[in-house]
């Protein structure tokens, strides 16, 4: 698939807060239909290749636990804002470490990535419901999704 | 590049709140300390004289599965249980497939069970590659003496070279295209039903997986020649494999044929005694005569053990419980594997080794690539039987469903799953003993051990997340797996307490490889 932009929401709808990812992804189905190429993925680590594979600019929706700010708090980071170490095993392994790998081996990976991520509480419950602060978010981060992909589609249109 | 590990909350940038939505850009802070309450943390406590008393390690579980799960149709099994796990749904959703044949007390027909066998031998060529090159790489292709900042999978790439990294990446993808072609897609696949399969498959599919398979056996024997040109002819490394530190004398689990040869999808469980005599062997239904689980107030993880021996404390040889799994063990476990090339590497391997059982944790790598080796030529054997187009793929389920267990072999060791329904397949309860469950006190001994050979008199060395990070990365135990909340990738942590538990060391390895303390 090659996609001038694509929109990837991860997450685990059976795990709490994890399932912010495809809420998020549901709300744009249904408030953006046919807007944007969207896919979701329950996947990690470098299961993940595929999805971030032939796409120029890439708008991921995750969950965030940094206890730094209150739940549901929106971070807009660039991929480069954010480092992580390597890891060690399969459950290691994170999105951005599968970027750098794709990129080392020539992979035709995005040239540019902006990552809306929400601050959340539980991700290990299984069953778990999402948190209010964290369900409350997804129709904001489901706009500001769409709005990222229609800006980068437009900044790839300028250049054309 | 920012170092998020370096931030405080104070000093970190302040995120957007939900209640705007420009897109502004921001930085994350993350306190690995804080994100990894419970995730691979290791505790270390001290006594009077500054010496290790005891090692913890510490890992998440996943909470509230037995609840999840009761008053769901057991035909659900196998879709919601590999959905719990990112990284090896396959091994999830076999065993699940198997315990509802077992449930419904139903055989599938040959060439179902073929195709179950060969969709699974498909994935442990993939997942044993990735994990060799990629994962364990670190250790042995780049080096355990490698500047921290190169032991990672771009150090591995840059040594092996970039067409040998893209070699994995497209071997890789080929496997999971066959992988979607029988189970739907290449993750979470919906393919086992009680009784059979949900795809029949025609001989253009079974053209494709024979080609595809003679390439991965021949990928199987350069990655084969690869370890043993990087690691066997490197004195140093063959001394770090049998180094005490990475030994320990225990049990061994595995699933075997009816000639005791290692097998991934079906079999009997032998477990074999520190000395190598066979200890027991059992069916998957009597798992619960054999393994017990252990609890301890400082853990999440239960710690499975031989229940004929008892708990006996974190305690290697033959009067202890504790036992392991996974390739080093499914290797001692058995008395060989069923595939010429792979069974001529498992000679190789206990010869050089000294014969079995081996003991030595870091062995668990070249046992990953001889069953890599091994998982590839079943493949091809499979692919090439003229049953498995056979299209009566299917038998129905007739009996009243009461319970069943099911077991495979994951890549990171036995993997069983136990149900319990009404008359209607109402799941009542449910229960799973995973690969890290198994290993958990095997794991637990060896960071202890890592840390008693590296803190003397209240000095903690800096190689003490090497040791610790070189020890359970062999084992490559699960860690909360099914989270996808970032950064995704998680530090190792090591704090030391002194013997009044107050905190006199956090060692941490950061985000640019360097190893920091607080």
């Amino acid at each position: 698939m090659n996609d001038p932009v694509r929109v990837l929401c991860l997450g685990n709808e059976l795990l709490a807060d994890d399932a912010f990812g495809c809420a998020v992804a549901r709300e744009i189905r249904a408030q953006f239909p046919g807007q944007v190429v969207l896919l979701e993925s329950r996947a990690s680590g470098f299961d993940l290749l595929e999805d971030v594979k032939n796409v120029r600019s890439l708008v991921v929706v995750d969950s965030v636990q940094t206890s730094t700010a209150p739940i549901g708090a929106l971070f807009v980071v660039r991929e480069g804002d954010i480092t992580s170490p390597s890891g060690g095993s399969p459950h290691y392994v994170g999105l951005f470490e599968t970027l750098r790998v794709a990129r080392e081996l020539l992979l035709p990976v995005p040239e540019e990535v902006v990552i809306l991520a929400v601050e959340v509480a539980d991700t290990t419950t299984l069953g778990g419901r999402m948190h209010p602060a964290v369900e409350a978010a997804v129709p904001r981060v489901a706009r500001l999704a769409v709005d990222w992909a229609r800006r980068f589609a437009s900044q790839a249109a300028c250049r054309l | 590049m920012t170092d998020i590990a370096k931030q405080t909350p104070e000093t970190a940038p302040q995120p957007q709140t939900a209640k705007s939505d420009a897109p502004v850009r921001r930085r994350i802070t993350i306190d690995p300390i804080t994100r990894l309450e419970g995730h691979g943390k290791i505790e270390v406590f001290l006594n009077d004289q500054g010496n290790v008393d005891r090692a913890y390690f510490q890992v998440p579980e996943l909470r509230g599965f037995e609840q999840f799960v009761r008053g769901r149709p057991a035909e659900d099994m196998p879709q919601i249980t590999s959905r719990i796990c990112g990284v090896c749904p396959t091994a999830h959703h076999m065993a699940a497939t198997k315990a509802l044949d077992a449930l419904y007390q139903v055989t599938p027909p040959p060439a179902a069970r073929k195709i179950r066998e060969l969709f699974y031998s498909t994935f442990m060529t993939e997942d044993h590659a990735l994990h060799f090159y990629f994962l364990g790489g670190p250790d042995f292709i780049v080096g355990p003496q490698a500047p921290a900042a190169e032991r990672n999978v771009l150090g591995v790439i840059a040594k092996v070279g970039i067409e040998v990294g893209q070699k994995v990446i497209a071997m890789r993808r080929r496997l999971r295209e066959l992988m979607a072609l029988v189970g739907g897609k290449p993750a979470h696949p919906v393919l086992g039903l009680p009784g059979g399969v949900a795809k029949r498959l025609t001989a253009e599919d079974q053209a494709q997986f024979q080609q595809v398979a003679a390439d991965a056996v021949e990928f199987a024997q350069f990655t084969l020649a690869t370890f043993e040109s990087v690691v066997l002819k490197n004195s140093e490394y063959v001394k770090l494999i049998t180094s005490d530190a990475f030994t320990h004398r225990t049990y061994y689990l595995g699933m075997v044929d009816e000639r005791n040869r290692v097998n991934f999808y079906d079999g009997m469980l032998r477990v074999v005694t520190p000395e190598g005599k066979e200890f027991a062997k059992f069916r998957s239904d009597q798992y619960l005569d054999y393994v017990a689980e252990h609890v301890e107030p400082w853990s999440y993880i239960k710690f499975a053990f031989l229940k004929p021996l008892g708990w006996k404390g974190f305690a290697e040889g033959a009067e202890s419980g504790v036992y392991c799994v996974a390739p080093l063990a499914r290797l001692n476990a058995s008395e060989g594997l069923a595939t010429p090339l792979a069974q001529e590497a498992y000679e190789k391997f206990f010869a050089t080794l000294g014969g079995k059982p081996v003991h030595h944790t870091l062995a668990n790598h070249w046992a990953r690539v001889i069953e890599l080796l091994y998982a590839a030529e079943r493949m091809k054997e499979l692919a090439a039987d003229p049953e498995i187009i056979d299209p009566n793929v299917r038998t129905l389920p007739t009996a009243v469903p009461r319970e069943g267990v099911g077991v495979v072999e994951a890549p990171r060791g036995t993997l069983f799953h136990h149900y319990q329904t009404d008359e209607r397949g109402i799941i009542q309860k449910a229960n799973l003993i995973v690969a890290t469950q198994n290993n958990a006190a095997r794991i637990a001994m060896s960071v202890e051990k890592a840390a008693k050979g590296l803190i003397k008199n209240g000095e903690v060395s800096d190689g003490i997340l090497n040791m610790i990070e070189m020890a359970f990365r062999a084992y490559d135990p699960c860690h909360g797996c099914a989270t996808h909340s970032l950064p995704g990738s998680m530090p190792l942590v090591v704090r030391v307490h002194d013997h009044a538990g107050q905190i006199v060391a956090s060692l941490r390895r950061d985000g640019d490889g360097a190893i920091r303390r607080s």
